[in-house]
């Protein structure tokens, strides 16, 4: 009988006792002849204690399996015992163990330096941590690869991608601003710091988050000209991070010297603008940085360690090398397995005691830890191993899974996920894994959180095991033991063992669906609709299956579908068709392809909505990090993440509800919980995110139960902006609409997440962009709602389709106010040139389509024709056209990359008699008629350059329009830029 | 970009589409074609530049269509039934797009031996068109003029249309 056999069985033991399910005592009796088949093999070996402890968790185990004792009490025991077990077998069978093959050692050995039977390396571990604790306490820069190892990868690059692109726009705004060219736009740079400055504090890059928001301190309070030279070196500091962190370029200067750089000139503006710009810039280091970095601060103490724990050697490892079907299978299950995991953590941080939730993360660490051994991924089998460990030992509530513990465990899922991706990427290439820079430390410090608990259990159980054992009836115990000896066997399968592709998925399918009756129905009542909410975020359990196809490949098909269902149209309403005298028959099947074709095209739009389940997530992860952060003791509550959005609606939203969900925790949120006892309001504060349909749209909404928007304080400070007038009473809408202008904020103190106004403005320009509306509903001391409505898809919009000449074009309706024939007088000339239209009792420049657009043969007298009224920015202008030929829903169709700048057009649809017909971008419009006159559009369109100066509606193409909307009047502004 | 192409200017040897404009031949390399269809109904996009015809829907893509006469400064002339546009793949940069051209009519596939390709002719200054020509072709009885039809499609104003696309 050699150890292998014996410590194999051990861990067939152990895996056992980790299934099973507390609600079947049953399953204790698989675990029973485990143990007493253990217990003869000891025996044999001649080791009697060990034999004898074997034999007394064995009866402990059967008594459980007949229903006696404490099913959880016995589990805890049961666990304690065979790891003490296995400490004691492991220390001896080691050199024995030289000449095994190392499949089957590497389990006990990775497990020794934790154990407790090794106390001299468990001591040295320690003393090595405490050691770099204290080197690494004196640099708090992170480095690179100790912030990439932190987020979420693909997070990460997004962010990163998305900074190169704005800080080259930034430095072009400052470049104008020293050419004299532009006075700048300080809205736009403020936008950008802000923004930034929030992402970065999520990524946990908190010296970007720091500068940042020194940085937005120096341009509050000094002329943009002034501060320009600085921005500049700012911007390019900025650059050299992103560059570092995507993985080119060196090291950056340190922070402090940009910082220092910032304060350097100012001297005298700062101090005449007192409190403000002299605190933030101080505070700016001590405050905000442990603020913002205090979580970073006290992982990266510990980061660098590095030596500590070898970890094996996996980089170059050719992942190539073992089967990539099974690779690629794995990666796909280990993904899905993580996202599952992150949403039990966070429900498990708001109620540790979720014993299902942890499970489940446990289960989920547990097979991929099977997996990754199956596929002789090492390090991930490592890792995972590590983090288990720790679960483990919360689920024996040995250890809280709070604080510390629990920003391991989300750290372990975050860096499972680089690692997977890692793989992922290491596929597609040459195979090689790349080291992992982080990953030691973490292991280090999972090890470090688990060994303290450990020097324990071998005590637990020896103890234990008599007293929980009395109780069990021996002789039923024994008889029921054998009874189920192989065909319980077969349940486990030891992850050394695995050969076959078809082993790992059993293990995971047997492990997430089973327990989930049992824990719904465990859970007592008061708690049912928790548990109903836990479900829905319990991925692995309700996984529905899906195939990965690639995004071009479904646009081609979505395309191919709406080719078809143009086609099909031509054809059954072609006047030949109806002429020729359709037979029955006919007729009848080109009804059956009429109703087919219908169908494929809801089913091809169906196939780009996706559920907003992970953005939400994402916002879950960020009320987490922020009410830790702020010392604010937040519930969030989620629900409808199941709702389905298009891919893009999906992928812009997040944006702005992170700013949404800040301010939520920092303004709604009363910051001192005794403020809302008083009200009457439960300590804990709770923020609400919902998605539901409503009638077309979707509905997405924040709520909050917090302090409610402060009406008197938004009234003053419009008033005092001069966007009120004394004594003026709007209605709660109006005023509270007034909180997304740029640069309005109400906050007394501008605190490194939010206050300085500029948050709101950004999301009332995404979710425009997305065709959306924003609305607030807000009373004070109850706390506010922000609903925002969104279009079902980005592809379709609702259309008008005008006749100019001989051409059709298409308005969005959403911009369209009104369409009037106007009389004669109505129309009043400016210079003989620009010609204006009365409406409600303003006047707005009247463009006639046909001259911008260069079109012949339109009606040239505007009572003959149509005047459609568009609205962009609050921005009216009247559009001439021939005739309106009917609204419909339009699926809109880019250009191609080289039309997309073509101005005044936003986008081509295809028409019912397939041929394109142009939508018409409002926005570019309204800018296309102020910059020519109508006389001019020859000259403009001779010279494609210049027509084409402002193309990029979405960002630099609207900022002039701020002026306009700041001065309050529409009309009255209007007709001046016109003589231009 | 536009050294890139300079370097690689000399036509290489293979299948080539031969397209006629006027009295005169031009050839494409065949692995640059898409597909030939006849005329269909072009919408007309305002404020493009001149040779850009308009877009049309090619089996629900939108792509947009060049005029090549207008491209190559020839008289302009009413389409025919043998008017054709021949959708291309251009390089665009680091990308692939879709376009289509306008031609008088397509002749054949034409397989062009290395001995059979001169190299471009030099008109001096003054004719920036001839920087889109890699090389004759010499055939039989004709003179097949062979294009570069990314460089065609790289021209300034075409530069200009991209960077207002962002």
């Amino acid at each position: 009988m050699s150890n292998s056999t014996v410590l194999e069985l051990l861990d067939q033991v152990a895996e056992s006792v980790v299934f099973i399910d507390r609600e079947k005592p049953e399953g204790f009796a698989t675990v029973a002849t485990g143990l007493n088949e253990l217990a003869s093999q000891l025996d044999h070996a001649g080791r009697a204690t060990e034999a004898a402890i074997s034999v007394n968790a064995a009866n402990l185990a059967a008594g459980l399996a007949a229903g006696m004792g404490n099913p959880a009490q016995g589990i805890q025991v049961l666990t304690a015992g065979l790891d003490a077990l296995r400490a004691s077998l492991g220390q001896e069978c080691q050199p024995e163990d030289a000449g095994f093959p190392k499949e089957l050692t590497r389990e006990p050995m990775v497990d020794e330096a934790a154990s407790p039977s090794a106390p001299e390396a468990g001591a040295v571990a320690a003393d090595q941590i405490s050691e770099a604790v204290e080197t690494i306490a004196v640099t708090n820069t992170p480095s690179a690869i100790d912030v990439l190892s932190m987020v979420d990868e693909s997070i990460m690059s997004e962010f990163l991608a998305r900074q190169a692109d704005t800080l080259e726009d930034v430095e072009k705004e400052l470049m104008n601003v020293e050419d004299g060219t532009s006075t700048g736009d300080l809205t736009y740079l403020l936008r950008f710091f802000h923004t930034l400055k929030g992402e970065s504090s999520l990524l946990g890059i908190g010296h970007v988050a720091d500068l940042c928001h020194a940085t937005e301190d120096m341009m509050q309070s000094e002329p943009l000209a002034d501060c320009v030279e600085r921005l500049l070196d700012v911007k390019d500091w900025l650059m050299s991070v992103v560059k570092q962190y995507s993985g080119g370029g060196g090291e950056p200067a340190p922070v402090s010297t940009i910082m220092a750089r910032l304060h350097e000139k100012p001297v005298r503006a700062e101090q005449a603008v007192a409190p403000v710009a002299e605190a933030a810039p101080v505070a700016a280091a001590p405050v905000a940085a442990p603020a913002a970095a205090a979580p970073f601060a006290e992982v990266d103490a510990e980061a660098e360690p590095v030596a500590e724990y070898e970890v094996v050697v996996y980089a170059g490892h050719n992942v190539l090398d073992s089967d990539t079907d099974l690779v690629h299978d794995f990666v796909a299950e280990a993904v899905e397995h993580l996202d599952a995991s992150e949403g039990n953590l966070l429900i498990l941080e708001k109620d540790p005691y979720q014993s299902e939730a942890l499970n489940a993360v446990f289960r989920a660490f547990h097979t991929i830890k099977g997996l990754a051994g199956f596929i002789e991924l090492e390090h991930i089998k490592d890792l995972a191993h590590k983090a288990e460990n720790l679960l483990d030992m919360a689920r024996r509530a040995e250890v809280e899974l709070i604080g510390n513990n629990m920003d391991l465990v989300f750290e372990s899922v975050d860096m499972m996920k680089r690692l997977i991706e890692g793989i992922a990427t290491a596929l597609g290439g040459d195979g090689r894994l790349t080291e992992e820079s982080r990953l030691p430390s973490l292991m280090t410090r999972l090890v470090a959180a688990t060994m303290d608990q450990k020097r324990k259990p071998a005590a637990v159980l020896a103890a234990a095991a008599p007293v929980e054992s009395a109780p069990a009836p021996q002789p039923e115990s024994v008889a029921a033991a054998p009874a189920a000896p192989k065909k319980a066997g077969a349940g486990f399968i030891p992850l050394s063992n695995m050969k076959k592709p078809a082993a790992p998925a059993p293990v995971a399918k047997a492990a997430a669906p089973a327990p989930n009756p049992a824990a719904v129905a465990s859970t007592p009542p008061a708690a049912a609709a928790e548990a109903g909410e836990n479900r829905s975020a319990n991925g692995p359990a309700k996984m529905r299956e899906a195939m990965r196809v690639d995004a071009e490949r479904l646009d081609h098909l979505i395309e191919t579908i709406g080719e078809l269902v143009i086609a099909e149209s031509m054809v059954s309403q072609s006047p030949e068709m109806k002429k020729a005298g359709m037979s029955v028959k006919l007729a009848k099947d080109l009804d059956h392809l009429d109703k087919i074709c219908r169908e494929l095209q809801e089913i091809g739009m169906s196939l780009r909505m996706v559920p907003v389940r992970p953005v939400f997530q994402k916002m879950a992860r960020l009320v987490r990090d922020l009410s830790k952060k702020q010392d604010r003791d937040v519930e969030f509550v989620v629900s409808g993440e199941d709702t389905e959005l298009d891919k893009n609606v999906v992928d812009k939203i997040g944006d702005p509800l992170v700013h949404m969900v800040r301010n939520a925790v920092d303004h709604g949120i009363e910051a001192n919980t005794a403020d809302r006892v008083k009200l009457g309001k439960p300590a804990q504060g709770r923020i609400e995110l919902r998605a539901f349909h409503k009638g077309g749209n979707i509905c997405i909404e924040i709520e909050d139960d917090g302090k409610g928007l402060d009406r008197e304080a938004i009234l003053a400070k419009a008033i005092s902006r001069g966007m009120l007038r004394e004594g003026d009473n709007p209605s709660d809408r109006d005023l509270f609409m007034l909180i997304f202008e740029p640069g309005f904020s109400t906050a007394k103190q501008v605190t490194d997440i939010s206050g300085r106004g500029v948050g709101m403005d950004v999301v009332r320009r995404n979710i425009e962009e997305l065709r959306g509306t924003v609305d607030i509903t807000s009373a004070p001391g109850k706390g506010s709602t922000f609903s925002i409505k969104l279009p079902l898809t980005l592809a379709i919009i609702e259309g008008m389709v005008i006749r100019v000449g001989e051409e059709h074009y298409i308005i969005p309706t959403l911009s369209v106010v009104r369409l009037i024939r106007p009389t004669s007088r109505e129309i009043t000339h400016v210079f003989d040139r620009g010609e204006m239209l009365a409406f409600e009792g303003s006047h707005l420049p009247l463009f006639r389509l046909a001259g911008l657009f260069d079109v012949d043969a339109a009606k040239t007298r505007p009572e003959e024709a149509m005047v459609v009224i568009v609205e962009d920015e609050g921005r009216k202008v009247g559009l001439m056209a021939d005739e309106l030929l009917g609204q419909q829903s339009i699926v809109i169709k880019s250009l191609g990359e080289t039309m997309q700048g073509t101005d005044g057009v936003a986008g081509g649809a295809i028409m019912s008699n397939g041929n394109v017909a142009l939508i018409l971008d409002i926005a570019g419009i309204v800018r296309v008629a102020h910059q020519v006159d109508t006389t001019a559009h020859c000259l403009a369109s001779r010279n494609p350059a210049a027509a084409s100066l402002d193309h990029d509606i979405s960002t630099a193409g609207t900022l002039p329009a701020f002026d306009d909307v700041d001065g309050a009047g529409d009309s009255d502004a209007l007709p001046n830029s016109l003589t231009v | 970009m536009a050294t890139e192409s300079i370097i690689n200017r000399t036509a290489q040897a293979g299948k080539f589409l031969s397209f006629i404009l006027g009295d005169e031949e031009y050839g494409l390399e065949i692995l640059k074609v898409q597909e030939i269809n006849g005329m269909m109904g072009i919408t007309r996009v305002p404020r493009s530049p001149d040779y850009v015809r308009g877009v049309i829907n090619l089996r629900g893509r939108v792509i947009p269509i060049v005029s090549l006469r207008k491209k190559f400064k020839m008289a302009s002339v009413p389409d025919t039934e043998k008017t054709c546009i021949i959708v291309v793949q251009v390089r665009y940069v680091d990308r692939e797009i879709t376009m289509g051209i306008i031609v008088d009519e397509v002749s054949e596939v034409l397989n062009i031996g290395d001995g059979q390709i001169e190299p471009p002719p030099s008109f001096g200054g003054g004719m920036e068109e001839a920087d889109f020509i890699t090389g004759m072709g010499k055939l039989e009885n004709k003179v097949v003029i062979l294009l570069d039809i990314d460089r065609v499609m790289n021209g300034t104003e075409m530069d200009a249309v991209m960077q207002a696309a962002g």
